[in-house]
This record gives C-alpha cells, structure tokens and sequence, in this order.
C-alpha cells in the first residue's frame, strides 16, 4: 500500500517531480518501462472504474508511459498551469459541447497551442486532475493519511471526489478498516474480507453485501408473507429484550417490523437507522449483540494486520479514537457512540 | 521544570541547545523543549545542539521554527511528566486552549506548520494540526473541500468526473 501511495503521489504532482525524493521518480520510470506496451488511450480511460484504487493506479501509470521522460516534464512544470488548461481545451474539443473557462486564452502561440493540444490528448484526462496549486497541494500522501483520520466516512467520500490524487489517499485500506472496525467490529466472516474495507464498509451500508442470496430470498419471502414491506416501521426500536425473532440462516427478522440482524454483522439492520443491537462490554472489551446472542472478538484486534493500525494509534494519541464519528447525516446519526 | 536528559552537570539550570533555521537564525531553546522533535531528541541526547553549535535545520524557515518551538516549550513540561499523570484539570484545559489558539493561524502558516511538525517528528503537533486541517474539511462537499484546501476549480472534465461519483455514491448525501 505504501508504493502505491508513492506512486500515486508520484504522478498528481507531477511538476514538482524535482522536489520529490528520488525512490518516488524512480519508481515511475520503472513503472513506464513496465507498462510502455498498455498503450493509452483517452476514452478508453474514460470508461474504466476510476472507483477502484487498482485501476487507478494502472491508469496513472499508464498515462505516465506516454510522458515524455522526467527531465522534459520538469522543464515544463512552470508551464503546467496553462498546458493544464490546453488539456482542457483538448478534451472539450472532442466532446464539442463544453466551453472552457474564462482563464482559458492564457495559453500561449496557436502553434504552440495546437501541439500541446495533441500532447494533451495522447496524455489522456489522467493529467487534468493533477494539482498544481494550492499549499495543501504539496503535502505528502502520509501526512493526508494523518489528516483523514479524523475524518467520518462521509467527510471522507467528499475527500475521494475532490480530485484523483485524494481519492488514492482518501481510498487507503488503513482509514476504512479503521472505519470499519470501529463501527462494525472486526469482521469475522472471512467471505466479506475478499473486498477492500473501503468497499466493504460502502456495500455494507448499502445493504448489498449482508446475506447469501437463497437466505436473502428467504427473508423477502418470510416479510412478505407477514405483509411486511421495505418500508421502515416508525418509533420501534429493535432490542432483544422487547422483541421476538425469527431466525433465517444467520439472519435474526424482527417480527415486527422485518428488521433484519445478521449474525457477524449483528448490529446492523437492512431498514433502517434505529438498530442499536451493538454492544460494547466494558469490562470484557466484547462486542455483543443483544439478538443474535452472538460474541465478536475484540474489536481492536491486537494481532491481525494491525501494524499499521498500532502506529496510527501511537501518532494520533487519544483524541482521535471516537473523532471519525462527529459527522453528521445518514452514517453519523446511526452510529453507536462508546 | 528541567528534563531529566538536561542533566549533566548543569545544576538546577535547564540546559539550552540552539536550532538554527533555514535563514540562519539562531533560536535558543531549553532542551527539555526541542526534545519534542524526535528528529532533535538523539542529536541532543549526544550533546549536540550545545555551546556554540547549533542544530541546522534547513527545511524550516524562522518563521514556522519560532511557532514550532511555541508550541514545544508550552507543552514540554507536560511531556517531561510522562503524559502529565498528575497534571491538574486546570493545567489540561490550560493546554487545551492553547492548542486551540495555536491553530487559529493563516492557512500559509497551517502548511508549514504540517510540514515541519512532520520533518521535526513532533507528534503532539503533526496530531494538533492534522486535526486542524480535518476540521476545515468537515461536512463540506468536495468543491468546498478544493476551494478550502486552496485547488483550483475543477476543470469541465473533472467536474463530469466529480459529477459522475457524486450519483455513485449518492448514499453519502442523503
């Protein structure tokens, strides 16, 4: 994760390529050597899923194959600003329907124009998100990573559509287990583990990922033949004391109101907000879910890939344990403060 | 008030190193204080930094040091106490407010303050501050976010991109 961090950094600054230490430069050149036959194409970028940080990556190494080498690009990076906005004028060429912005006649000779504009196209859009203004521009990727963890969820998503540069950061492994883990225990379901914790932590909350589809299937038939909708039922609150359950695979329904609590994922419910089966036992340090009856282990996993996790806890001290959480809206407003 | 490490020999006074910034100004600095940075802290356990050497540091300029060094001589004292296990509430919220005014600063300074707090090692600070930047991002759409961190506005195709995920993560702005 580190390298890709590097790389990642590597190419949103670009210009400022001679401030950078020279493992991240060199890593790029390597990078172009490797990926010089992937040939890039603009569209075809387009169309790729800039979501997931792999192909992030792949494009921004891609682009890079088609700069021209480091010398020629540091020559250039007082020039970025307008090539930047050329690029633009490139790009609005072939979809023919955008204007460019008002400072958009900065840009130099028409010849001159005319090449960069060809330059700008064989680059592709992976250089228009660069960032070349800006003091915060210039911060290195780990010290952003410090910056996010204070960060809920949904301030953190706002980061990834800022620019490509911060979606890497802002999309690092770390920041979403810790999210994760933080809100919904460590998953012991080693299934849900397949996919990055930022997904994970995306589908869970958009109830995609929870059940197998033939329990899922079971629990719709089961809520429909009760005449139980989708439809979240106002001012009940689950709770395993007050209600009664049916039990589907590992899934637990409330019969009043279909709610569904899913062992492993206890605390979390398919309709909406008002599930709080999510219990921290102080002196165990266990997460406990009153429903299901089901005991996690313990939510700061000591052991499991938690290197990373340790340091952060050691530079952030004590005050930014419970911060990821002081957002507000739709995860802010459901999550179970301890 | 001095450092256990500030000992040898220097009875009772505190002993002083000097840091010279990037424009060769000199600033003379408890020990106890510098020791903050883990970058200083084994140049002056070595006994560097004393007399009439001083401790170039040539990626911070005068201006970001003296704030640096603000900081560093405010919360020494808690630092020398281990974390300040006996430190009174009042010594606590004392502290608390200082951090609060400390990074009441220009977004310039705020930058320059990240980056020495990481060149210097000082965690208090890489922490004070990192948390100061995540505060001005809080609960803004990412057009504030670019235009709080000082980016330039998005460019028509970013924009679409920008566009494109805000649908895609649609959850996030409900």
């Amino acid at each position: 994760m580190e390298l890709s961090m590097a790389d990642g950094q590597g190419d949103a600054e670009g210009p400022d390529a001679e401030t950078l230490p020279d493992e991240f430069v060199s890593d790029r050149e390597e990078g172009d050597e490797g990926e010089l036959g992937g040939g890039s194409d603009g569209d075809e970028e387009e169309e790729e899923d800039v979501d997931g940080l792999a192909s992030f990556l792949e494009s921004e190494i891609l682009s890079g194959s088609s700069t021209d080498d480091p010398l020629d690009e540091e020559d250039e990076g007082e020039n970025e600003k307008s090539r930047q906005v050329e690029v633009d004028v490139a790009n609005n060429k072939r979809k023919q329907d955008l204007v460019p912005d008002g400072d958009g006649g900065n840009g130099g000779s028409e010849g001159e124009q005319n090449k960069r504009v060809r330059r700008g196209q064989a680059k592709g859009k992976a250089v228009a998100p660069q960032i070349d203004t800006g003091m915060f521009s210039n911060i290195p990727p780990e010290l952003f990573l410090q910056i996010f963890k204070f960060l809920s969820s949904e301030d953190l998503i706002s980061c990834t559509l800022v620019c490509r540069f911060m979606n890497a950061v802002a999309s690092d492994e770390t920041l979403w287990r810790r999210l994760y883990c933080m809100r919904w225990g460590l998953a012991s379901n080693a299934k849900l583990r397949e996919c990055a914790w930022k997904n994970l932590y995306i589908q869970v909350n958009d109830d995609k990922v929870i059940l197998d589809k033939t329990v899922a299937d079971q629990v719709s038939s089961w809520k429909s033949s009760r005449g139980l909708t989708d439809e979240a039922v106002k001012g009940h609150s689950c709770s395993g004391n007050t209600c009664s359950y049916t039990q589907i695979g590992d899934a637990y329904i409330c019969e009043k109101t279909g709610r569904v609590h899913v062992v492993g994922l206890c605390h979390f419910s398919v309709c909406d907000d008002a599930c709080r089966e999510f219990v921290l036992d102080q002196s165990s340090g266990l997460l406990l879910c009153t429903i299901s009856g089901h005991c996690f282990e313990r939510w700061l996993c000591p052991d499991e890939e938690w290197d990373t996790y340790d340091n952060d806890q050691q530079q952030g001290g004590v005050a930014d344990e419970a911060e990821p959480f002081m957002g507000s809206g739709r995860f802010g407003s459901q999550v179970f403060s301890f | 008030m001095a450092a256990p490490e500030s000992g040898d020999g220097n009875n009772g006074a505190a002993r002083m190193v000097t840091l010279i910034s990037s424009d060769n100004t000199r600033f003379e600095v408890e020990a106890a204080a510098a020791s903050l940075s883990q970058t200083l802290q084994l140049t002056i356990l070595d006994g560097g930094g004393g007399g009439g050497d001083g401790i170039p540091l040539p990626n911070v300029d005068s201006a970001t040091l003296s704030k640096v060094l603000e900081y560093c001589i405010k919360h020494a004292p808690a630092a020398a106490n281990g974390g300040a296990p006996n430190a009174t509430a009042v010594d606590r919220a004392e502290l608390e407010r200082f951090d609060n005014e400390f990074v009441n600063i220009d977004q310039s300074v705020l930058y320059s303050l990240i980056m020495a707090a990481h060149n210097l090692e000082i965690e208090g600070l890489q922490s004070l501050v990192a948390k100061k930047v995540a505060d001005m991002i809080k609960g803004k759409s990412p057009m504030e976010i670019r235009r709080t961190l000082g980016f330039p506005d998005p460019t028509p195709e970013e924009q679409a991109e920008m566009n494109a995920h805000m649908l895609e993560y649609g959850w996030a702005y409900e």
